[in-house]
């Protein structure tokens, strides 16, 4: 009795620690760096999800967007002129990220 | 014993190379960061999971140690039945010798 009793609140525990994640559905933006300053602020002119042959990253939208970076996890430092992707959420109408991805320094496609 | 005492200094040799392979100029690679791209994604699992991968890896992690036990259970299940269509009776451990 007390080991199903502890089963039982053990799936509910599991049930409960999984099914709350929706809370956490950030965005993703992806497009151009303009500019990037370390633990500060990255600038980026998002690109759309119309890929093309031509335009693999999508095609450039004129909507510039900032991002709060200085708890972000970044790997290949971004340079002006690379395609980003960021994951972020917005918090008090301010986006900050949590990962940021160098797309054109590491497509995963060339391989 | 005294084959583990010739194995220490393998074992240290080991243990030491990427720090020495490091110290020698072998740094600077950067860590790599994967986002997924959920702008494409439209399927709410998929989307889902895409999130938290994004967004929250300790509790990606315990999906993917959930959904890998409940497949384990379900070929272990499967294979069981399979097996007992067979004629073949794994679950008495009789030995019979003729």
């Amino acid at each position: 009795m007390i080991r199903k009793f502890a089963a039982g609140s053990a799936f509910l525990a599991l049930g409960i620690l999984l099914f709350a994640a929706s809370a956490y559905a950030g965005e993703v933006a992806q497009g151009k760096c303009l500019s990037y300053s370390k633990g500060g602020t990255l600038v980026i002119e998002e690109y759309d999800t119309n890929f093309t042959p031509e335009m693999k990253y999508g095609h450039p939208t004129s909507i510039e967007s900032s991002f709060d970076v200085s708890k972000a996890k970044i790997g290949i430092i971004p340079e002006e002129g690379d395609i980003l992707r960021i994951a972020y959420s917005v918090v008090d109408s301010n986006k900050k990220a949590t990962k940021v991805m160098n797309v054109s320094k590491q497509d995963l496609r060339k391989k | 014993m005294k084959n583990i005492r010739r194995a220490i200094p393998i074992l240290m040799a080991m243990l030491l190379l990427p720090a020495l392979a490091h110290a020698a100029g072998g740094g600077g690679a950067s860590e790599l960061v994967v986002v997924a791209d959920t702008r494409v994604l439209t399927v709410g699992y998929m989307r889902y999971f895409a999130d938290l991968y994004n967004n929250n890896v300790v509790l990606f992690a315990v999906w993917a140690t959930v959904l890998t036990a409940i497949y384990g259970a379900f070929l272990g299940f499967l294979m069981d039945f399979f097996m007992s269509r067979t004629g073949l009776d794994l679950s008495k451990r009789k030995i019979i010798e003729h």
